[in-house]
């Protein structure tokens, strides 16, 4: 059993070794609780390392905290040790989306209208995949690893926000990319800018294919 | 029966010319690179005029090599796209004038496709996530529903496009050797006398997408503002080849595949080859760092790749076989993968 310097945490099983982080379920006080670890990288110079580990747990922690503000659904943060740079949160009882794509319609839709809601906070996901939106079981939308996210409020960086989500679909839904897309546009409507961010990341798009 | 193809491509600054049986043996694979003056970028019409000279010489000296004549060949394979267009007019040129004189089969492949199938020949690999690095692309392809897809790539400028430029400010001279190996270079000298000191620069990376036009901009400011630059250098290629290792990682997380390969003329690197294989270490994955004659735009991948074509019964007239500049790898019908695509649904 392994002991964080923190909080008195209970160890579990990996759910998964993602790009950045080994996450585990674990428990404290008898809450499930899910941990992210950002281990260290050993490719990479220990320098870049130690920055990316670092400024992405103290970003996502705080956004994941402003997100929670506006009323968006994301994980509550329980605790974050600055030393291994783990990130303590709640669990939450749902699965990643891209393992759930019925109802698709229904859920991105949903989706857009969150994401506007972050938009016009000028919050910025970072790394909006199928794999960062889990689905509860009463067929709620919650948003987690803010890890790439930040602050902005420029148009361009919302759009390519955007555009990370319609690339997912593209490579990896792609039977279903209009049908997602599109309900994901029509929710995100609610944004009032979402014209002039919606005319941007076709620019984007125009210039990706265009070099 | 053994077909023999021979595979031109001149999709950008290199002219290739190969000749590949369906067994998988490459019999000759010449590339000839058309150099821009010192402190010049590519320029399309002269890189063109280059292939245009030497197309003939290099086919000929393949079919030597080969130890074959023209009524040999089984099969005329060209780059279609995506590319330049004056240049890949030359092998599409080349290729029509062979195969309406020698009245063989012409098959026009897609690049980066070929790229990910003589990878997969070479490195013997099933269904890799592919790292596509060189001048004029930086993309993470992998096979998904049924096509090779992009996953990830880079919002403005490639990744060699980046040092070219780095280097042409830094007035590195690239006569001898690509300006990415000259970079490399001044990455390994500054380790060498103890100047291997980190340099933030600007990290970019947007899901699988990534950017290395503020890295570029920030780069060359840093060196003008008096850091030795070697020192820039070895902080450069860090930065950006973390970023690149960053991003295929994300696709190996996400699809879950087990297998990486590298190609395209910065995977002639090793510093990026020694991250990925480090990287793909973590993942459980295995890595392929290809040889530099089959991981550069080559004529091997495209006679592989057009014998693939042709034994999964693709045919094509003369008439189709204009160039496409702009052809994206998930736009070509995988027919030679039918059985491992199905396999997989
Ligand atoms: N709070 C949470 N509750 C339940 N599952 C989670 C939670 N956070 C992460 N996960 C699961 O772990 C996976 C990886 O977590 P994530 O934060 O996305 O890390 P990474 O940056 O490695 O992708 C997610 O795709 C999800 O399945
Ligand atoms: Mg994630």
């Amino acid at each position: 059993m392994n002991k964080l310097p923190c909080l008195d945490i209970e160890y579990g099983d990996t759910i998964a070794l993602g790009a950045e982080a080994r996450t585990y379920y674990a428990t404290f006080l008898g809450y499930d609780v899910v941990v992210k670890h950002r281990f260290a990288k050993k490719y990479r110079a220990e320098a870049i390392d130690n920055l990316l580990r670092k400024n992405r747990s103290i970003q996502e922690v705080r956004l994941l905290h402003l997100a929670r503000k506006i009323g968006v659904r994301v994980p509550f943060v329980l605790d974050i040790d600055k030393i291994a740079w783990k990130i303590i949160q709640e669990r939450i009882l749902g699965v990643p989306l891209k393992d759930r794509m019925n109802n698709v319609e229904v859920n991105f839709n949903k989706v857009g209208e969150y994401m506007a809601l972050l938009h016009e906070n000028n919050i910025i996901h970072g790394d909006l995949t199928t794999s960062n939106i889990l689905l509860d079981e009463e067929d709620n939308i919650w948003f987690i690893d803010f890890g790439l996210g930040y602050i902005s409020t420029q148009i361009e960086d919302k759009a390519v926000d955007i555009l990370v989500l319609k690339h997912t679909l593209t490579s990896s839904h792609n039977a279903l990319l209009d049908i997602a897309f599109n309900a994901f546009i029509k929710g995100y409507s609610i944004n009032k800018e979402h014209k002039s961010i919606i005319k941007r990341m076709e620019k984007v798009e125009e210039r990706i294919r265009y070099t | 029966m053994t077909l023999i193809a021979i595979g031109i491509e001149s999709s950008a600054d290199k002219l290739g010319v190969a000749i590949v049986n369906s067994d998988g043996e490459i019999l000759a694979n010449n590339v000839k690179t058309y150099k821009p003056g010192i402190g010049k970028g590519v320029i399309p019409r002269d890189a063109a005029e280059h292939h245009a000279d030497n197309v003939s010489k290099l086919i000929n000296l393949g079919l030597k090599q080969a130890n074959i004549t023209s009524a040999d060949l089984d099969l005329i394979c060209f780059t279609q796209g995506s590319g330049m267009g004056p240049c890949l007019r030359v092998d599409a040129v080349a290729a029509r004038t062979l195969a309406v004189k020698l009245n063989k089969p012409i098959i026009g492949v897609n690049h980066q496709v070929a790229h990910v199938e003589i990878g997969k020949l070479i490195g013997q690999l099933d269904d890799p996530i592919a790292l596509y690095v060189s001048g004029g692309n930086s993309q993470v392809i992998a096979l998904a529903e049924g096509r090779y897809r992009v996953f990830g790539e880079t919002l403005d400028i490639p990744i060699g496009n980046c040092l070219d430029v780095f280097g042409r400010e830094m007035q590195f001279d690239n006569s001898e050797k690509p300006m990415g190996a000259v970079v490399e270079e001044y990455a390994n000298m500054a380790k060498e006398r103890g100047g291997d000191i980190f340099h933030e620069l600007p990290y970019t990376v947007k899901g699988f997408d990534i950017s290395f036009s503020g890295l570029l901009t920030a780069a060359i400011k840093l060196a003008k503002s008096g850091i030795p630059v070697d020192e820039v250098c070895f902080s450069l290629q860090e930065t950006a080849f973390a970023m690149l290792t960053e991003v295929a990682e994300r696709a190996l997380a996400h699809t879950g595949k087990k297998e990486l390969l590298v190609c395209g003329g910065v995977a002639a690197n090793s510093r990026l080859k020694k991250m990925l294989e480090q990287m793909a270490e973590i993942h459980g994955a295995k890595f392929v760092g290809l040889p530099a004659p089959v991981a550069i735009d080559n004529g091997a991948m495209i006679a592989w790749n057009g014998i693939l074509m042709h034994q999964a019964g693709h045919t094509q007239n003369i008439e189709d076989t204009l160039v496409r500049q702009r052809w994206r790898p998930e736009e070509v019908e995988l027919i030679w993968l039918e059985n491992e695509i199905n396999n997989l649904i």
